[in-house]
């Protein structure tokens, strides 16, 4: 691999080059740190682990071995790319050859990942001669091999969004329920705000049914760097854990620079990227560049490929079909795609290796995401380079002439909110149609909440406890035709985001609408984004009406106001703009689209909130 | 570019959903006067029942009717002639097996190749396992082929159990609201037996007594049963952790109508079904379609099944039982279907041989 240094002072000698690098900054590297877990794995796990070219532990692989041998739940928070997938497995896999019942489910934020996931735990099953059946279940999973897998599989990987619709199915997975030790949440920084908070109740609903089958899983988190590890694990599951954060494996010197585009007054910003990426995918370093919006990763990759039309180079992002990402991924993985222009699709876990050169256009939102992407640097302990574009706007030029904030790694906390009430009350109303509500579950902070469900008569008394009775399904789930629901024309609270994108959500939003013949329609929007609404006049409408209305809508915008954050949704002012639309209805409608960076994060928040405004 | 006024914008209603506002809301109002302060007991005739789970209000009512299934006998002939019900034979085969004189099951326990089968079919058949039969036969032959529905006749009156459920929606975390149940009484008569919750800790004891209804009757009979009615009986009785055993035989009518009315679906090579009898195939095999078209019965003011959330919401909120007899009458109506439907598929496939 050609020397960062050379590169770097050719860099200097460009043509469009006037001193925008504003400093250099060395990362130190480290050496790897070993460890041998006592007492040793078994037989078949060690040679297993050396068949796949892993000569030696890392010792936070070998420390959570430890914590889980002893039972306790772990959450990892080392690198991307520092074996915790491995770690995680090694537990997993010692008790899948002690026992021949034991199961594990593993939740991923994200389709995408799953995939990659499936592969390794096959690569396992293989190598130990295991029969598991690891099995994907989620909504991709065609209905006909369902049956089968709920039967037989014993490692099964899902989401979150897929977790809440099956649980009221639990009877049909009694076998896995009630033998499932092991429960693995990846990416668990994810899992934060009002998303964290519906994945924290999601997670407590989870462990009741299991309690019910007379288990109690041992749970894994991994996540990236937050300031408040243990806290997050903690209010996610509601049980105790370690953390276990000194990270072991190698790393090499990684040169983060930080570029000012500002200091060339003549050339565009978004033109320095490209002049940026070319630069460096020609010195021949496989470079992935991070930028802020889908558009601009392909306008990039374009502009890219228009330069360097001898190199292979391509943009990713959410929204093309799953064989495309697969294969960019694999081009990446393979060293054949040279670079790549992305969104922050591809700071999430998916296996792509580790890269020479990441620029990050535009500070992404949160030293968590800098972090994330920057992490994709470096290969093993050689040297690798990070440069951050500053953007025009206040909060970058602020870190470029600041570098002390980035690199003292401050990295945020993420909150988790408990005592919700609108939150609680959508999933006391789903808990309620899985198993019938027991006095005891009910504590004082959920009172209220059963109160109001109670008199919106969505949740009846019975001497085995409280059952749901709405008109549809709690989750405002998969009952409801596509494009067949509502803004209720008033402000509903905002989804929280991880990368805290700044994008406007272009028009399509769904979930489950009670409101009844009288509300109003929500007012057009202004460009600026905050429109006051008036409440809606007409009665209150309670939780599981099942009439669904369709309105039209326009720009669904995230709320810029951060005490009063909401998502707004108006009228459109193309009727053409939807695509698809619940036949014998015209004019367009509200639907989530799955080209939406976060589809669904926003699905399982909506049809949660939305009942429960 | 069309742009929409918002204070002149009306919200759609999907005309096919839950019936025309108006007429429903009229509806409505009507029962709610006619209910006013009169008890259950005098706006469903019935009486509360009690069981080891609670109570829940129970109407029955008597009709005249009887099923037609079949003659046990023929039936029996019927089947010990099909060769092809022995797995590996098929038209080419059969037809040389008849030629070389194996005719029957009987016939084929002497043939080298065929006889292990052929016993294990007869001893069912002398058995009396039907539903051991149903597999085989569905399994060789179709789920849906006429001599399924045929192996009734194997059975008595006795054994059958017509059922059909009301609930609050389509999800199993829901609640049921009524059972109806069909039993077939003496001298031609059917007695529906139809379970109501008044309020829902009733579920519970309407469950029990429905599980034990389908637990005691080898056959049950009932319209999409299969892909509904079973699986919620199922996950409500998982939901309150009591067991359901499942039903013998279980003849779902709604794929046999299909089958015997329904529309030529795809490239199907298949002649018309109707097409031999003058009627044209059916588009739709609702029970509503197959009771208007085949039957030849309709009902006056019948409550839309996806009404019955609504009106049931109703009776909660305000305690009126008005807004419970057309649920009770849409569901005794649908049971009372479930028979003659039957009787009727039995008898169009007994004259097309």
């Amino acid at each position: 691999m050609p020397d960062i240094l050379t590169a770097l002072d050719r860099l200097r000698q460009q043509r469009w080059y006037s001193g925008q690098i504003a400093g250099i900054e060395p990362l130190p590297s480290r050496a790897p740190t070993y460890a041998e877990p006592d007492p040793p794995l078994p037989k078949p796990l060690a040679s297993l682990v050396e068949q796949l070219g892993i000569p030696k532990l890392y010792s936070h692989q070998v420390e959570l071995l430890r914590h889980a041998r002893a039972r306790r739940n772990v959450i990892i928070t080392t690198a991307t790319a520092s074996g915790k997938t491995l770690a995680f497995n090694l537990p997993v896999f010692e008790t899948m050859l002690e026992s021949r019942s034991a199961t594990a489910l593993y939740l991923y934020p994200m389709k995408a990942v799953t995939q990659d996931q499936l592969k390794v735990l096959k690569r396992f099953e293989q190598g130990l001669e295991l029969e598991l059946h690891p099995a994907v279940y989620d909504g991709d999973t065609p209905a006909d091999k369902r049956p089968r897998i709920r039967q037989r599989s014993r490692l099964v990987l899902s989401n979150p969004y897929e977790l809440h619709q099956i649980l009221p199915y639990h009877y049909q997975w009694q076998q896995f329920y009630r033998n499932l030790r092991y429960c693995i949440v990846d990416e668990a920084h994810t899992y934060r705000g009002v998303f964290g908070s519906n994945v924290a109740q999601l997670i407590r609903r989870l462990r009741r049914i299991c309690a019910y089958h007379g288990s109690d899983p041992q749970f894994f988190l991994a996540s990236a760097s937050i300031a408040n590890p243990q806290e997050l694990a903690e209010k996610l599951t509601g049980k105790e854990f370690v953390h276990v954060g000194d990270d072991g494996a190698p790393r090499g010197r990684t040169y983060l620079v930080f570029w000012n585009p500002l200091a060339n007054a003549e050339s565009s910003i978004h033109v320095q990227t490209q002049q940026l990426v070319a630069h460096f995918a020609k010195s021949g370093f496989q470079t992935v560049c991070f930028v802020p919006s889908r558009r601009l990763a392909e306008l990039i990759s374009r502009w890219v490929k228009e330069h360097t039309p001898e190199l292979a180079v391509s943009p990713y992002r959410a929204g093309y079909v799953p064989e495309d990402r697969r294969s960019i991924e694999a081009g990446l993985s393979s060293g054949a795609l040279r670079g790549v222009v992305s969104t922050d699709a591809l700071e999430l876990g998916i296996d792509i290796g580790s890269l020479d050169c990441i620029v990050i256009a535009g500070f992404p939102g949160s030293f968590a995401s800098f972090w994330q992407q920057a992490g994709r640097a470096g290969r093993k302990l050689q040297d690798s380079l990070v440069v951050f574009i500053g953007y025009a706007d206040a909060l970058n030029q602020y870190l470029l002439r600041n570098p002390a904030l980035i690199l003292e790694r401050g990295f945020e906390a993420a909150v988790i909110d408990l005592a919700n009430p609108y939150i609680i009350k959508g999933h006391l109303a789903c808990a309620a149609s899985e198993l019938p509500l027991r006095k005891e579950e009910v504590d004082d902070a959920k009172q209220p909440a059963v109160k109001a469900l109670e008199d919106e008569l969505a949740l009846r008394r019975t001497p085995v406890g409280w059952i749901y009775a709405g008109r549809s399904r709690p989750d405002g789930g998969i009952a409801c035709p596509p494009g067949s629901i509502c803004p209720c024309g008033r402000r509903l609270p905002v989804l929280a985001h991880a990368t805290q994108d700044r994008r406007p959500l272009d028009g399509h939003v769904s979930g489950h609408c009670q409101h009844g013949p009288h509300s109003s329609v929500g007012r057009r929007l202004s460009d600026t984004g905050t429109v006051p609404y008036s409440p809606p006049a007409g009665p209150e409408v309670p939780v599981g009406s099942s009439q669904p209305r369709c309105f039209p809508v326009a720009h669904v915008w995230r709320g810029t106001d951060p005490h009063q954050p909401g998502i707004l949704a108006g009228l459109p002012a193309h009727p053409a703009r939807t695509g698809h639309h619940r036949p014998g209805l015209s004019g367009p409608h509200l639907r989530v689209g799955p080209h939406h960076p976060a589809g669904p994060v926003r699905r399982l928040f909506l049809q949660l909130h939305l009942h429960h405004q | 570019m069309r742009t929409f006024d918002p204070d002149k914008y009306e919200p759609e209603v999907d005309p096919d959903f839950g019936g025309r506002p108006e007429t429903v809301a009229a509806f409505k109002e009507q029962l709610r006067r006619d209910s006013e302060g009169l008890p259950i007991g005098k706006v469903l005739p019935g009486k509360a029942i009690e069981n080891d789970f609670g109570s829940c209000h129970r109407m029955t009512t008597t009709v005249r009717g009887a099923l037609r299934r079949g003659d046990a006998e023929k039936t029996r002939q019927d089947l010990l002639g099909s060769v092809n019900l022995v797995r590996g034979i098929r038209d080419k085969t059969r037809a040389r097996l008849v030629e070389q004189g194996f005719k029957t099951l009987a016939d084929l326990e002497d043939h080298p190749r065929f006889c292990g089968d052929a016993k294990r079919i007869r001893e069912l058949l002398e058995a009396g396992s039907t539903e051991k039969l149903t597999e085989v036969v569905g399994a060789r032959l179709s789920k849906s082929h006429p001599k399924v529905l045929g192996l009734s006749g194997l059975h008595a009156d006795a054994d059958f159990l017509f059922l059909d459920l009301e609930t609050m929606g389509l999800f199993a975390g829901q609640p049921l609201v009524v059972a109806g149940i069909a039993r077939l009484g003496s001298d031609n008569t059917i007695v529906v037996d139809q379970y109501v919750v008044r309020d829902f800790p009733d579920e519970l004891a309407l469950l029990a007594e429905v599980n034990q209804q389908v637990a005691a009757h080898r056959v049950l009979v009932t319209y999409n049963g299969k892909s509904f009615d079973l699986p919620f009986l199922t996950g409500r009785s998982a939901y309150y952790g009591i067991k359901l055993k499942p039903p013998g035989v279980h003849f779902d009518l709604l794929h046999f109508c299909r089958r015997a009315w329904g529309r030529k679906r795809g490239l199907s090579l298949r002649r018309a079904p109707c097409d031999s009898e003058g009627l044209s195939p059916l588009s739709s095999v609702s029970l509503h379609s197959i009771e208007q078209a085949i039957l030849g019965t309709s009902r006056e003011t019948d409550l839309p099944g996806e009404l019955v959330p609504e009106f049931y919401y109703e009776y909660l909120r305000t305690g009126n039982a008005g807004f419970l007899k057309p649920i009770v009458d849409h569901n005794r109506q649908d049971v009372i279907s479930l028979v003659n439907v039957f009787s009727s598929l039995v008898e169009h496939w007994a004259s097309r041989g």
